[in-house]
């Protein structure tokens, strides 16, 4: 009973979280919900028994991410958006025409049984042991590939924020170099 | 009455006592910072509100920290009856969480701490086993560390919503700051978690019961050291203090505020200081468990159970006394620090997390783990302490990178001081 009104009570606020990240018209507070989606869909993974889920969820996308967002968004000082009113008229009838279109596209995914109706036993915890134990033997090879992945977009954000400073750099030195001629 | 509620009520029961505990803890907290710094400086510190106003303790009056015992929760009053000055031009929603989001997370690691070894109570003819903390989840380090996370929120929002140029550089300095130091403090955590085989704190206490050579600060000199370091930074303390830097910032991101709003961020400065300094000496320091144990033979004498209705109280009081113990000398130690070392400039604090700690702590889990590999270490089901054949090799491993981390430095100092001349 109380765990139900429990994640009757997360459901609701992470739907409405994520509306207001879309309907906030400073970027400030769209962050702030989506902060709150991303804690409310945690607590929904622990109400699941799924803690390690929800320990990373909160690690990785509230404390890391979300922080780095925020501080872009006060580094720039982002100030209101412009009113929809003053959108022009197309852009919108196009943008309701595709809301309306991924909205009936949900339902009728929903409605067509692709998705397994819920599992109405509790199920059993997925502990840090099991996850570990599928990661380093039966999916192995695709970790590896995920990690080769990440160093690659590490090094990709490297060399893209760097190279006005390399050529920068360089063309420092070739001014020097025809001073000295 | 059925098990379940009762458990619940226990359950309960233990969330008050503790939190109201440590909320007590919070006010002597500041005298002890006020009386050490003041010891440390040479002054007198507070003496002048103390209990010498009962009659016949009149001879304590201006007496050195007696005399001033009172001060803490004076200043709380205070606090409490100022004025709350509302600056026009703030974010008046964000303003007015951001006291509060500091404060919850620092409340909340409480919850998985473990302050003694379990007692037995006997209710309605039934015994129940209660473990002196209030939960122990199987992820349990990973909750620190996701609570950690949130909690730079409370100040980055305090910054941003003041709508002040002080605050919003004392808000970004603390993102930069927790982002760089973040990083470091999980991976100085690896190596304890690899050595225990689990993340869940009951474990990680059991593996160093049974003397101080079992502790896990001998296996991991490095983590523990980084772990101090990173700590100093997430709590915000100096020499880490530059999101606060009352020399250049005012006071970085509490400028705007006063009254209990002030109040709340000063309580969970407190408050981080003693979660952290309690996850410290759970996590390096054989948390409740005492530097040399008791005969078998006196814990079953004094685990007797009273009256036939609690068991285990010996044990308990004594490991509750170690606890408190180290906590206490840890707390001493960041106030220490605090009155010893200067803040660090913006460039040194990013220089030290990203270029030294960071690789040092990398390298440390990497030589940890080969270690547990060579030494072939079997995780055991049950959580006892490993032979000395794994301590003295993470020992000798720990010592090896010490000597390197010195001299790989030594010679960075060398390097960067002969560029600038």
């Amino acid at each position: 009973m109380f765990l139900k009104i429990l994640y009757h009570l997360f459901v609701f606020l992470a739907l409405f979280g994520s509306l207001m990240v879309v309907v906030s018209k400073k970027a400030i507070y769209s962050a702030l919900f989506l902060i709150l989606t991303m804690l409310t869909i945690a607590s929904l993974f622990v109400l699941m028994n799924a803690q390690l889920a929800a320990a990373l969820q909160v690690i990785v996308y509230a404390g890391a991410i979300m922080v780095l967002f925020l501080f872009v968004i006060m580094l720039l000082n982002l100030g209101k958006q412009a009113p929809l009113s003053r959108r022009s008229r197309p852009v919108r009838w196009l943008g309701l025409l595709f809301g309306v279109g991924i909205g009936a596209q949900i339902i009728a995914v929903i409605y067509s049984g692709f998705i397994p109706p819920a599992e109405t036993t509790a199920a059993a915890s997925v502990t840090i042991d099991h996850v570990a134990r599928l990661i380093l033997t039966d999916y192995l090879y695709p970790f590896e590939m995920i990690s080769v992945l990440l160093l690659v977009a590490v090094i990709g954000a490297v060399v893209l924020a760097r190279r006005h400073l390399v050529q920068g750099v360089e063309t420092v030195t070739e001014t020097a170099e025809k001073a000295g001629k | 009455m059925s098990r379940l509620l009762i458990e619940n009520i226990i359950f309960a029961v233990k969330i008050v006592v503790i939190f109201g505990a440590v909320l007590t803890a919070v006010p002597f907290m500041v005298l002890l910072e006020r009386v050490l710094i003041a010891r440390i400086q040479q002054r007198v510190g507070p003496n002048r509100v103390g209990l010498d106003f009962i009659p016949g303790l009149g001879f304590l009056k201006g007496k050195f920290i007696i005399g001033g015992i009172l001060q803490a929760f004076i200043d709380g009053a205070k606090l409490f009856l100022k004025e709350e000055v509302r600056v026009r031009a703030v974010d008046p929603v964000l303003w007015r969480i951001a006291p509060l989001i500091t404060l919850v997370p620092a409340i909340m690691i409480l919850a998985i701490v473990p302050f003694g070894p379990p007692i037995g109570l006997n209710i309605f003819g039934d015994w129940y086993k209660i473990p002196l903390a209030i939960t122990d989840l199987e992820v349990g380090i990973l909750f620190y560390l996701a609570v950690t996370g949130v909690a730079v929120y409370g100040i980055v929002l305090a910054g941003y919503s003041s709508n002040s140029k002080y605050s919003l550089i004392g808000g970004i300095r603390s993102s930069a700051q927790m982002i760089s130091y973040e990083i470091a403090l999980s991976l100085s955590l690896v190596g304890v978690l690899l050595i225990a085989g689990s993340f869940s704190l009951s474990r990680l206490i059991g593996i160093q019961s049974e003397g101080v050579w079992n502790w896990n600060i001998w296996k991991q000199p490095i983590g523990a050291a980084l772990f101090l370091i990173a700590g100093f930074a997430e709590s915000n303390r100096l020499p880490f203090d530059l999101p606060e830097g009352e020399s250049e910032l005012g006071a970085g991101f509490h400028t705007e505020y006063s009254s209990m709003k002030f109040a709340m961020f000063f309580m969970a400065e407190y408050m981080n200081m003693f979660s952290y300094s309690a996850i410290l000496t759970t996590l390096f320091l054989g948390g409740f468990y005492g530097p040399i144990p008791l005969p078998a033979s006196v814990y079953a004498m004094i685990d007797q159970p009273i009256f036939g209705i609690v068991s285990g109280v010996g044990s308990a009081v004594i490991g509750v006394f170690w606890f408190s113990v180290k906590v206490f000398l840890l707390v001493c130690l960041f106030v220490w620090i605090r009155g010893t070392l200067p803040r660090f400039r913006y460039d040194q604090l990013m220089d030290l997390g990203w270029k030294v700690m960071l690789p040092a702590a990398l390298v440390n889990m990497v030589v940890t783990a080969a270690v547990i590999a060579l030494v072939a270490k079997p995780i055991s089901a049950a959580p006892t302490p490993d032979g000395p054949a794994l301590t003295i090799a993470l020992l000798v491993a720990g010592v090896v990178q010490v000597v390197a981390i010195d001299r790989i430095l030594t010679a960075r100092k060398r390097r960067i001081l002969g560029h600038a001349h």
